[in-house]
């Protein structure tokens, strides 16, 4: 066959002219290119896998023609002369063939050339072995990826998704060794196997790997009676996330509740109990598989134990004043209630028994002195306790409320009070005013109700009631006048337009007006957090004296 | 000669006058206050405020607005408002005793051309009520109801008006001090019925 | 500057003045003589202006009669013209408004004669039971803070021989002079005063005798003449200085404390009799004298507290500065030392021992028929203690009974407090 060097067909770099042009001298005739086979090695084929290579050269003139020189190609491929392609698919057996391709030119001196070339035929590669199996976390596991085909050595890895924890996969072995450790959850992935051949050939297989889900917790921490309890019950493997947790037998802890079905929280509050208790029950938990797997634990135990001891808190009591009402509460905590309180010794004249019941010890003493004297306290469990303590009864004086710095503190309740006499004693005339101190959250919305007892005839006191602030400043626009939603003042008094709102400055004098007797006030605390801000009591005609009587009802403060 | 029996007998007359603060009054039980009023209500002062009369314009006057619970003779509005003329000095400074937050039961004459009025007897027709010590609406002039009932069982009976045996013991046996206001209110409604 | 109402604002005072001033002295007539004018008509159709006039000058002389006092009054004429009014009879409201003008400015004090109740149909009063009104008209209300003008008022209804049982009754004269003796006390600058109070109920002979003339109610003519109690206190306001009987060298004074059962909290309103120390003759219950505690001090301090609670619109309508229930001044009379909160001094007649007693108010002397400086009264605190009796009382000494200590009341303190 005519081999052309076939000029036209590409174009000449310059590098190449001015090679030519260089052997060329200053003119001349061009020299011939030497034919030469460039190509060194074929691919190797596939059993089966349609083949298609083509053996390259570089130089001559003109058309080529290739041949066979020796050897032969292997079974179902073929050389075509003319391109110099070898197609076909390879059929058996595999190996190598040996051969060697010539190519020869048509110029006008004709060139050939040679070059021996082998092609290998190998069988399809193929992963071999089964899909790899679930486990237990914590149990053994070795399993291989096999494969068979292409050219040794092959090369394992996963090419999708992952491991379940603490499995892992030998690249150059295919093998998978555990245990599944114990974060291990249930895995979809690929692994893929690649060959030595040229060029490689690769295989993959889907593998889902599955963890056993298991209940871990086999018991839960102590409680403490009377103390908040919160615990998580544990599981693991499987798909999370848990769900559907349930006792399925036995039972919690009074004042402990079923575990939560979507945290696996043990929480609440245990009851009290005279000695330590325990609990067992079953808990099953699903995962989020589908279907979902299920696991339970028998026996999960929960033990309360029993609060604080009983104890007498109380370490000392206030001292009182003669002639001044005196009423104390005695302190008692842990064990469990109810208490039944009781005293040996003698309390100060006029004061007590104490009650059994809630401790206090209350009286208006008329005698000073000191008596101590034994408060004991049992409780339901028949614990019992006993603290020595003493009331000593002084002449000396409370002192006064009728300012900031001297407020008596208070909170929610009814009190019952008197605007005492003006001066101490009558030196000067300083009508009293008693101030009380009270503290609330902001937000809180404050009653204060100042009501002189209904008597035939009237009682002498005619209250008013102010709210101000530790300066002693009035709180200009905080309060609501109660008897603004119902009383229509009569002209010219300014009716409030705004009856419902808090925008009424902090006074009242007679809150309904068909009782002269009562002043009242609503307040909405200001400013943030815990507030303290004081009521100050006064008569409307600014005299005092000790029949002076009120009571004041105090809600919504802390 | 100072004698019980005189006294007894003027009383029987009506002829002993009550003192008012620098007023004078004579003995009139409940009977013959209703008859001279033309409104008898109970309500709870408001406002009462002291001014010069608009036209009469030397006289001190006290305008009162009562919020009214309960109108027992006459008609009167759900507040009801009058001028009553003080002629005390001291009562032009405490508003002639009208205070915010009483409540009063009051026995009105009715309003002269000047638009001026009181209660009937004066103090007599004023009653403060209050409660007692066992919680009881109680009402009482400014006489400690001294007499007040003083002949309503003849005048009752004379009227062909019936009184309950509550009412009828204690038309018999009052003599002076609180009254409950049921009571009260019951025989002002009926005198005030039997008069019409 | 005269002004009418500024007197106000204290309830008439127990046997003693009408009203105290910031001082704690009393209101009382700035000249004597009061000088007074009558009306120039009749107060009936039965009794004329010459009889009305002597009556009037009668009454008066009850109390100008009281020799240890200097009270005197003198007729000045008959009521002066002034814009609205010329004839010197007051027969319609309108004059009545025209006169008080006068009155009010301190110009005149007119006593005026209401001929078939016209001004009191007028006025708005029951004419059918008011017997008559009189008091102060105007003060000075710069020092010396005193009376200067006064007026009353009569109904001639109750004096025109007519009585029809129903709308136009008849009282007695000496009934009527009696109701208006006990009015000129209120004129002449006198409070009620209380002393056998149980004569509303029953009164004997003696209990009647010692009646003061100024006790609330007038329970009969015998009222008419004066008691130890009303000549011991116009003799104190009007303190006779001159001649051979004089306030001084007749009448010493007790004095003491009223206290709650601390011992330390005076209490006012509490009514305290004194009672000449019976010898056989009841003098206990004929001859007292007594004195509401506090009398000098006032009933209302005021407070700032409701200075700015309850605005008015317009302001002015609510005086003094636009709020109403504004107590910012409480009342203008009545002393703020508060030795006086619970302090009595009693004039009596010297020479003789008395004891001395406290009881309450009775509950109905209120309003109108106040007594003592609270308004409504107070009930006494706790249990009145046994009486104490004095030493012979002499002229012109004072004698102190100390305190009188009310037992079972309330205590000084409450729970919260002490001293």
């Amino acid at each position: 066959m005519t081999k052309y060097l076939r000029i036209a067909r590409f174009t000449i770099g310059a590098a190449l002219l001015a090679a030519i042009a260089a052997c060329g001298g200053g003119g001349g005739q061009l020299q011939p290119v030497v034919l030469n086979i460039t190509i060194a090695t074929l691919n190797d084929g596939v059993l089966g896998v349609a083949y298609n290579q083509t053996v390259t050269v570089q130089g001559g003139s003109g058309a080529k023609t290739f041949s066979i020189s020796a050897g032969a190609l292997p079974a179902g491929l073929a050389l075509n002369a003319g391109t110099g392609a070898i197609t076909g698919t390879p059929v058996a057996p595999i190996g190598t063939s040996n051969f060697t391709v010539m190519v020869t030119d048509s110029g006008s001196t004709v060139q050939t050339d040679s070059q021996a070339l082998s092609i290998d035929i190998v069988n399809p590669l193929l992963i071999t072995s089964a899909a790899l199996p679930g486990t237990t976390i914590g149990a053994a596991y070795n399993h291989t990826v096999t494969a068979t085909g292409g050219t040794a050595p092959y090369t394992f890895s996963v090419s999708a998704g992952a491991l379940p924890a603490g499995l892992t996969l030998t690249a150059s072995t295919g093998a998978v060794a555990g245990p599944a450790t114990a974060t291990a959850t249930s895995q979809n992935l690929t692994i893929t196997v690649t060959d030595s051949s040229s060029p490689q050939l690769t295989a993959t297989q889907n593998e889902s790997i599955a963890i056993t889900l298991e209940v871990v917790t086999t018991s839960l921490p102590d409680a403490t009676a009377g103390v908040a309890y919160s615990q998580t019950l544990q599981a693991r493997g499987g798909t999370p996330p848990y769900v559907n947790w349930t006792r399925t037998a036995g039972s919690m802890p009074a004042g402990i509740a079923d575990p939560v079905a979507a945290t696996g929280v043990v929480a609440g509050t245990p009851s009290l109990v005279c000695t330590a208790a325990t609990a067992t029950f079953t808990a099953q938990v699903n995962d989020s598989a589908v279907p979902a797997a299920t696991d339970s634990q028998a026996g999960i135990g929960l033990t309360v134990n029993p609060g604080p001891a009983l104890a007498i808190t109380t370490t000392t009591l206030p001292n009182g004043v003669v002639g001044t009402a005196y009423d104390v509460f005695v302190q008692a905590s842990g064990g469990k209630p109810p208490y039944a309180f009781s005293t040996t010794g003698t309390l100060p004249s006029q004061l007590g028994p104490i009650d059994g019941l809630t401790g206090q010890i209350a009286g208006t003493p008329d005698t000073v002195e000191t008596r101590n004297f034994t408060v004991h306290v049992s409780d339901s469990c028949g614990a019992n306790d006993s603290q020595a303590l003493s009331i000593t009864i002084n002449a000396v004086s409370l002192g006064r409320n009728d300012s900031i710095g001297t407020a008596t503190t208070l909170s929610n309740g009814t009190f019952a009070a008197s605007i005492s006499p003006s001066g101490d004693p009558n030196t000067a005339f300083a009508p009293d005013v008693d101030v009380y101190r009270v503290t609330a959250n902001a937000g809180a919305i404050v009653t204060i109700n100042v009501v002189a007892p209904g008597l035939s005839p009237p009682s002498v006191l005619d209250p008013v009631v102010e709210i101000v602030n530790a300066g002693n400043v009035r709180f200009p626009n905080n309060c609501r006048d109660p008897g603004d939603n119902t009383i229509v003042p009569p002209s010219p008094v300014i009716q409030d337009a705004t009856p419902a709102a808090f925008d009424d400055q902090c006074v009242n004098d007679d809150i309904d007006l068909g009782v002269t007797r009562d002043s009242m006030l609503e307040f909405q605390v200001p400013g943030a957090g815990a507030v303290t801000f004081f009521v100050r009591v006064l008569s409307f005609d600014g005299n005092a004296r000790p029949d002076y009587l009120y009571e004041i009802t105090i809600s919504g403060a802390n | 000669m100072k004698r019980v029996l005189l006294l007894l007998a003027m009383i029987a007359c009506a002829a002993p006058a009550w003192a008012q603060s620098s007023a004078l009054t004579i003995p009139r039980n409940l009977e013959q206050l209703t008859s001279r009023s033309a409104v008898v209500l109970r309500g709870t002062v408001i406002s009462a405020r002291v001014e010069k009369h608009p036209q009469l314009t030397a006289l001190d006057t006290v305008v009162v607005t009562m919020q009214v619970a309960e109108t027992l003779k006459g008609r009167a509005a759900n507040a009801f408002t009058f001028r009553q003329y003080i002629w005390d000095i001291r009562d032009a400074r405490n508003a002639a005793g009208y205070r915010k937050g009483q409540e009063l039961l009051l026995m009105m004459i009715a309003p002269s051309e000047y638009g001026l009025s009181s209660p009937a007897g004066l103090e007599q027709g004023r009653f403060a009520i209050s409660r007692d010590s066992k919680g009881r609406e109680v009402a009482v002039n400014g006489r400690d109801n001294f007499r007040l009932l003083d002949g309503i069982s003849a005048q009752v009976a004379a009227k062909g008006i019936p009184l309950s045996p509550r009412t009828a013991s204690l038309v018999q046996k009052h003599v002076k001090g609180p009254v409950e206001v049921r009571d009260l209110t019951a025989l002002i409604r009926e005198l005030a019925q039997a008069g019409e | 500057m005269l002004l009418a109402g500024s007197l106000a604002g204290v309830a008439a005072l127990a046997g003693g003045p009408l009203n105290v001033r910031d001082t704690g002295d009393a209101y009382v007539w700035s000249t004597l003589p009061i000088a007074y004018r009558t009306d120039n008509g009749p107060l009936s159709a039965t009794v004329n202006e010459t009889t009305a006039r002597g009556r009037v000058q009668s009454m008066f002389n009850v109390w100008q009669n009281v020799t240890t006092s200097n009270i005197a009054y003198t007729r000045a004429g008959f009521i002066s013209a002034t814009a609205g009014f010329s004839d010197g009879d007051v027969s319609t409201v309108a004059e009545f408004n025209a006169i008080e003008t006068d009155c009010g400015n301190g110009v005149q004090s007119p006593i005026v004669y209401d001929v078939g109740a016209t001004i009191f149909i007028g006025l708005g009063m029951d004419e059918t039971s008011i017997i008559g009104f009189a008091g102060p008209c105007a003060v000075n209300t710069v020092a010396p803070f005193q009376i200067v003008s006064g007026h009353a008022v009569m109904n001639g209804l109750f004096q025109d021989g007519i009585d029809n049982g129903v709308d136009n009754l008849e009282i007695t004269a000496a009934e009527f002079d009696a109701a208006f003796i006990h009015e000129f006390g209120h004129f002449s600058g006198l409070g009620h005063s209380q002393i056998n109070v149980n004569c509303q109920a029953f009164c004997g002979a003696d209990d009647l005798a010692g009646l003061p003339t100024m006790f609330p109610v007038l329970l009969d003519v015998s009222m008419g003449t004066l008691s130890d109690d009303d000549r011991a206190w116009i003799s104190r306001l009007y303190p006779q200085a001159t001649g051979g009987t004089t306030f001084a060298n007749s009448y010493g004074t007790i004095t003491g404390t009223v206290v709650f059962s601390d011992g330390l909290s005076h209490a006012q309103g509490v009514n305290v009799i004194a009672r000449r120390v019976d010898t056989g003759a009841n003098q206990d219950r004929t001859n007292a004298v007594s004195a509401v505690s506090g009398f000098k001090f006032t009933a209302n301090p005021g407070q700032s507290v409701t200075a700015d609670y309850l605005p008015c619109s317009p302001a002015a309508s609510c005086p003094p500065n636009g709020f109403a229930d504004d107590n910012s001044g409480g009342s203008a009379n009545g002393s703020r030392q508060s030795a006086d909160i619970g302090l009595f001094e009693i004039p009596v007649p010297a020479g003789f021992a008395y004891t001395v007693e406290v009881e309450s108010i009775d509950p109905g002397f209120n309003g109108g028929s106040r007594l003592g400086p609270l308004d409504p009264p107070v009930p006494m605190p706790g249990v009145a203690p046994a009486p104490v009796t004095t030493a012979v009382v002499t002229a012109g000494a004072a004698v102190s009974v100390g305190t009188i200590v009310l037992t079972g009341t309330d205590p000084r303190f409450d729970q919260f407090e002490g001293p």
